[in-house]
Parts: structure tokens; C-alpha cells; sequence
């Protein structure tokens, strides 16, 4: 039963448009349904749990709280890394504490009884019912082209959080995007931090962590990055003329994995809107979907 | 003001400061550590010389600068939460009016439009963000691509109720006051 109460989070209105986009085509697509929470709010990442410790708590739990309510049988979908690890914190302490959820409760003035998991979209397309459905609607694969799977830090730490089985060298992404034909690199960067929000207020600090990322990429032969969180794609993908003049970084197309899954399966161009992106992504794309239909013909 | 102590602090963290033997190598994973004033781990080392270190903690500009990435957390030997170290730190130096400058600006513009709006909109907070903290042109050659791709909108955009979110963070911070 692929269903799931979803959490969309802020920037899959915005920023993360081409995510939102080809996310809600691999659902059509392998018939997983999505129930936006009603009434869901921001999970306050990253200044809420910064500035005051219920708050950071509260705020997340107002909308799992939500969920629970419309959906109590439906776990919680969340494609944002600072969300899925915020609204994974409240539910885990709301679980295991009950001082804290005493505190939680009253805060929203709702009752949450945290009984269902807070879940990435990797865990999602990760298990063998969803892999086997895409298999399946995979019509164009994406051959030879080389990808570097990123995952940041939040979808894999800490991992009293998020449970996640290797936290140093995951590998749900690859077998993921595998699906899709294309090439997993293997390369040293796919769980270092990409200064999250410091981007905006610690800008010197954090501008040379994604330098050394983008570097290790190519370097290790990737043509794009993949991405599961809006944060890490647009730090990634946003400021690379910047990068480009200061550091002399190397420019590279940077996606959220659902854009290759949809691209393999056969999405048009505007249907994921392919084109908002900062790096121009088509030639790569097109040579990888040329060198996968040859490859059919033999 | 008498909870607002190292030994306080460590309790509220949950950590137990002989439990980090400084070999350094949360630090050595740390990708802010070249940056910060005072490493992973010399902020266990504060935390060990106890009341003495405690305001060279919570004035230092690092809690500030970490990105809560938690690798430190996760390659110690000892299993020293470290995050949760700066987490308690950092609410101490906010109640002592120690917060670093540009992090004030940014926190205090993110939670006042979250408490207007109920959701967080990123080309609206960059714009404010520049203009209070004086980086004017900070991440604007962005802009134009953003709205050309309809990637942001040009006015706020609302939840469907924010009076409940504001009631929750202001209820939280009572949740503050009452420990005191
Ligand atoms: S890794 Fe652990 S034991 Fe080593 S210095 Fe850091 S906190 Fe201490
Ligand atoms: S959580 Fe903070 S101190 Fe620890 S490694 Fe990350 S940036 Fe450094």
C-alpha cells in the first residue's frame, strides 16, 4: 500500500519547483498517492530550534499532529532534509519522552501521540514495492551518464534520528537512481554538510564547503549531482557563477533524484520543467537518452 | 539566574564532559572547524574546565557558526553529543544577550515572518536579510532567474491558518520564562 500523509514543506512551493514537479510525476506514474497534511505549517528549520528549544519542538509537531488526526493510520512523507529531520525530532522525543510530549501538547493544544514514522523520500522509493513499480515504467533509460549522488547531512544524521543504517557511505540514492540507467560515481563528499542556512548568514564561512563539494564530483567524473532536500540543491546549484569567479569552481547541473527518475520515465521537458534550472542540463540529458536508445536498438 | 551555569548547561545537554579524551577527531570531520574560534574539540575542553570557561562558551562565535551537520557526534569514539553541547550553549548566550550579530538578524527576520505568515519564503527573507544586515547585493544576481522560472513569488504567501502559529510560538516561549 503506497499511501502517505506528505508534508511538502516551504520551498516545494518555490524554490523547489522542479522537485515538486517531477516527485508528483513518479507518483502518478507508480500509483503512489500523496494526502497533503491540511493546514501544515513551516517546521521553523532553521531558526525555530536555534532560538528556543520548545519552539523547535512545537512547531514540527503542529503538523504531524495534523496528520495524525485526518490520517491516523498513514505514515508522514517529507522530501526536505531540514524538515524530515526536525519533524522526525519531534516525533521521536514526543515518543520516547513523555515529560516532552506533556509540554508538546500544550504548547499546540492539540493531542499528538506520535504513532506513526516520519519518513524521506529515499526510505519511500527505497523499498522493494516502490523500486519494482519504477522498474516497471522505466521507458527511456539514461545511459552512460554519470551521476553523483548527494546526500547532505540530515537525511542520514544523526543517526539516533534518522535510523539511517550507514551514515558515512548510504547508498538507498544509488539504488534508486539506478533505475533510471544512468551511472552512480563512487565519490568522497555525499554526506558533508552544505552550510544548510549559514549560506545566508555566514556566507564567507560556508561558500568554499560547496567549492570542495562540486570539485570532488567532477573530479571523481560526475557530469550532475543528485539531491533529496530543496536546501542542498539550491545550495549547490544557485551561486555557481559565484562560484566560478571566485574559486574558478567547475559548473555542473545539480537535480533533485525524482527529475532523473521522471526524465527515464519518459516525462517531456515542460512537464517537470527542466529548463528552471541555474546550469543548462539539456545536452547531457539528451546525449544520455540518445546513448540509451541505441543502446535499445542493439 | 543561577541555572545558567556550566554544570546546568551539561545537564540540560545531557553530556558528561570526561567523557571526550580530546583526540580531535570531531574536530578533524568538522567543516566549519577552520572557521570557528573555538573547535569541537576545545568547546569539550571548556565544558571540562568547567564554571571557569563557561562565559569564553557561550560569547564564542562558533556555537554560532556551526551548521548542526553532526558529524562531530557521529565519528567521536565516545559518543560525546557535541551538537547538543552548542544547542544548550547557544540558548544561554541568547538569554544573555550574547548572540552574534548577522545570526540575530537572520533568526529574528526568519521567525517574525514565520509568525505573520506561517511559512518561510526564501527570496522575501534573503531580500530583508540583506538590506538590515547591510549585504545589499548578496545572492540578488539570482533574482531574475527565480522570478522569470516563477521559482519564488513576488508577494508572501500565507498558510491557511497562521494564528495558530503564532499562538504555538508564543506559547513556547512561556515554556522559557516558567524555568527560569
Ligand atoms: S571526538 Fe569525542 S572524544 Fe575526541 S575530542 Fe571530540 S568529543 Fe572528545
Ligand atoms: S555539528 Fe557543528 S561542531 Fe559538529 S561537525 Fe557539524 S558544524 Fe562542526
Amino acid at each position: 500500500m503506497m499511501k502517505y500523509s506528505f508534508f511538502p514543506g516551504c520551498s516545494m512551493g518555490s524554490t523547489a519547483k522542479c522537485y515538486r514537479l517531477s516527485l508528483e510525476y513518479v507518483c502518478r506514474q507508480i500509483g503512489m498517492d500523496l494526502y497533503e497534511i491540511d493546514g501544515w505549517n513551516c517546521c521553523g528549520a532553521t531558526s525555530a530550534h536555534v532560538m528556543n528549544e520548545v519552539m523547535g519542538l512545537a512547531l514540527p509537531a503542529l503538523s504531524l499532529a495534523k496528520a495524525e488526526k485526518n490520517f491516523p493510520h498513514l505514515d508522514i512523507a517529507t522530501g526536505c532534509a531540514a524538515c524530515y529531520s526536525r519533524l522526525k525530532t519531534a516525533a521521536h522525543h514526543c515518543k520516547n519522552d513523555a515529560g516532552v510530549r506533556y509540554q508538546v501538547e500544550k504548547t499546540i493544544g492539540m493531542p499528538y501521540e506520535a504513532k506513526r514514522e516520519v519518513l524521506n523520500f529515499m526510505d519511500i522509493f527505497g523499498t522493494e514495492e516502490a523500486m519494482t513499480a519504477m522498474q516497471e515504467k522505466i521507458r527511456r533509460p539514461l545511459k552512460g551518464l554519470k551521476v553523483a549522488c548527494y546526500y547532505g547531512c540530515l537525511n542520514v544524521r544523526p543517526a539516533a534520528i534518522t535510523g539511517a543504517p550507514d551514515r558515512e557511505n548510504p547508498m538507498t540514492m544509488e539504488n534508486i537512481i539506478s533505475l533510471s540507467g544512468a551511472d552512480c560515481i563512487d565519490w568522497s563528499f555525499k554526506t558533508e554538510c552544505c552550510g544548510g542556512a549559514h549560506q545566508n548568514d555566514a556566507t564567507t564561512e560556508t561558500r568554499p564547503l560547496v567549492d570542495v563539494i562540486i570539485r570532488n564530483a567532477v573530479a571523481n567524473g560526475a557530469q550532475c549531482i543528485v539531491t533529496a532536500c530543496p536546501l542542498c540543491n539550491m545550495n549547490l546549484e544557485m551561486r555557481q557563477k559565484e562560484y566560478e569567479r571566485i574559486f574558478g569552481t567547475p559548473r555542473i547541473p545539480v537535480f533533485a533524484f525524482t527529475e532523473l527518475i521522471a526524465i527515464a520515465m519518459g516525462a517531456h521537458w515542460n512537464e517537470i520543467a527542466l529548463d528552471a534550472h541555474y546550469t543548462d542540463a539539456s545536452k547531457i540529458i539528451a546525449e544520455a537518452i540518445r546513448a540509451g536508445k541505441e543502446a535499445d536498438v542493439k | 539566574m543561577s541555572n545558567r551555569t556550566m554544570a546546568s548547561l551539561m545537564r540540560r545537554a545531557k553530556v558528561d564532559p570526561m567523557d571526550c579524551y580530546q583526540c580531535g577527531k570531531c574536530a578533524a570531520g568538522c567543516p566549519m572547524a577552520n572557521s570557528m574560534d573555538l573547535n569541537s574539540r576545545q568547546i569539550m575542553h571548556c565544558t571540562q574546565l568547567g564554571e571557569a570557561a563557561y562565559n569564553k562558551l557561550i560569547s564564542s562565535e562558533a556555537i554560532w557558526l556551526c551548521t548542526g551537520c553532526n558529524v562531530c557526534h557521529e565519528r567521536c569514539p565516545h559518543d560525546v553529543d557535541i551538537p547538543s553541547v552548542i544547542e544548550q550553549a547557544r540558548y544561554d548566550a541568547i538569554e544573555k544577550g550574547k548572540i552574534r550579530r548577522k545570526s540575530k538578524i537572520f533568526n529574528d527576520i526568519f521567525l517574525t515572518n514565520l509568525k505573520l505568515t506561517g511559512k518561510s519564503q526564501e527570496a522575501f527573507l534573503a531580500l530583508i536579510y540583506n538590506m538590515v544586515s547591510l549585504d545589499i547585493f548578496q545572492d540578488m544576481n539570482s533574482v531574475p532567474h527565480m522570478l522569470r522560472h516563477k521559482l519564488v513569488s513576488v508577494l508572501p504567501e500565507f498558510i491557511k491558518n497562521p494564528k495558530e502559529v503564532s499562538n504555538t510560538m508564543e506559547k513556547s516561549k512561556e515554556w522559557g520564562k516558567a524555568e527560569k
